[in-house]
């Protein structure tokens, strides 16, 4: 197209915002050969600017991602933390088990107290004389088994014979603190897992973005 | 995010993210920081969320113009800087002296553009410079047909009076 009048007409579609895609190409192509009509030298730069716009680059070079190797690591990686991480809460979990009967016992304190004929004799004999070593003197062939006890338990031995599993009565600012250090416990654990689920997580998005010069721009 | 798709759908349309970034920050290392942390997102984006993207390039330009806009916004950025990165472009015209006058044309169109109001300069760049269609560039700026024709109308209207000032 380069009749001045078309031009002309099509640029006045252009100014007024209703030319297409198509024509606006059209509008550029022109402006940017060797054939512009004198009258719409005027035209030429604002045209030349656009397509010089269109040929802009990007100078810098952007580091791109790795590929296979990285994700194969990732999944390795990933397979590592989760049994780490089962491996914490795996053990996490058995640590209070010891501590957490206490509190259980504790609460029945009051009743073994009390005078409770159907708890004593459904306590097993054999549990009764490991921990009674007085009582287990009068009888030779359990002497083996009193010097163990003596040597385990070496402060109890000239202090009153201790009931058969007595339990531990625990005044209510111990439960209290008992309760407080185990929330602590507990919510460190969590902490500590989270922290390092964030780090592997951290790690793995920062090892995803390397430089390869030869990976950029192929094309 | 699967390389093939970065490789295919991404790359390609690296230099066209940079000129909207360009576009909308005027900073050369700003624009290129905007791409970079696009890629990035991209790329670190989970699998699932990635599989939501019908079009890619959208989806980008979409980034591209949100991140340089926060830029604009979270930084202490001079709104007078120029286009340091489009001055080092270099065209092949005919005689020194046509070149320097007609350089210095386009210049001036360019810091025309510029300097328009947020949205004419937005809508002019996507449709003239990218070549996008109307609803392109509406679904990129999340505004009405009627406000990119409004707006494309009355960016090339000024370009047009400041033109007519120049010569």
């Amino acid at each position: 197209m380069t009749n001045f009048k078309d031009i002309q007409a099509l640029l006045d579609r252009y100014w007024e915002g209703e030319t297409t895609l198509e024509e606006e190409r059209t509008l550029r192509a022109y402006f940017n050969s060797n054939e512009v009509d004198s009258r719409l030298t005027q035209e030429i730069s604002f045209f030349k600017a656009l397509v010089r716009e269109q040929t802009i680059q990007m100078q810098a070079q952007i580091p791109m991602p790795l590929q296979v190797k990285h994700k194969n690591l990732n999944l390795w990686r990933t397979a590592a933390a989760a049994v780490l991480v089962l491996g914490l809460v795996a053990w996490w979990l058995q640590q209070p088990a010891a501590p957490s009967t206490a509190p259980t016992v504790a609460d029945t304190a009051p009743a073994v107290n009390t005078p409770q004929p159907a708890l004593i004799p459904n306590n097993p004999v054999p549990t009764a004389t490991e921990s009674n070593p007085v009582a287990n003197l009068d009888e030779p062939a359990a002497k083996p088994k009193v010097k163990q006890v003596r040597h385990r338990k070496n402060t109890n031995i000239n202090t009153a014979p201790p009931t058969p599993r007595e339990p531990i009565a625990l005044t209510p600012e111990e439960e209290k603190a008992f309760a407080e250090v185990k929330a602590a416990l507990a919510l460190l654990s969590s902490k500590l897992s989270r922290g390092r689920k964030e780090a592997i997580k951290g790690a793995g998005h920062l090892d995803a973005f390397e430089k390869v010069p030869k990976a950029k721009l192929n094309s | 995010m699967n390389w093939s798709i970065f490789q295919e759908q991404v790359l390609p349309i690296q230099n066209k993210l940079y000129r909207y970034a360009l576009r909308i920050t005027g900073n050369l290392h700003e624009a290129e920081d905007v791409v970079q942390e696009v890629f990035e997102k991209i790329w670190k984006a989970a699998p699932d969320q990635n599989e939501q993207v019908q079009n890619w390039e959208a989806w980008c330009m979409t980034l591209t113009k949100n991140k340089s806009l926060d830029k604009n916004r979270t930084r202490d950025y001079r709104r007078t800087s120029t286009l340091d990165g489009v001055a080092e472009y270099q065209t092949d015209l005919k005689t020194p002296a046509q070149s320097t006058e007609q350089n210095d044309m386009i210049d001036q169109i360019r810091h025309c553009i510029q300097a328009l109001p947020e949205k004419q300069k937005l809508v002019i760049h996507l449709r003239d410079i990218e070549e996008m269609s109307y609803e392109e560039i509406a679904a990129n700026l999340d505004i009405s047909l009627d406000q990119v024709k409004v707006n494309l109308h009355r960016a090339r209207k000024t370009v047009r009076e400041k033109m007519n000032a120049f010569a």
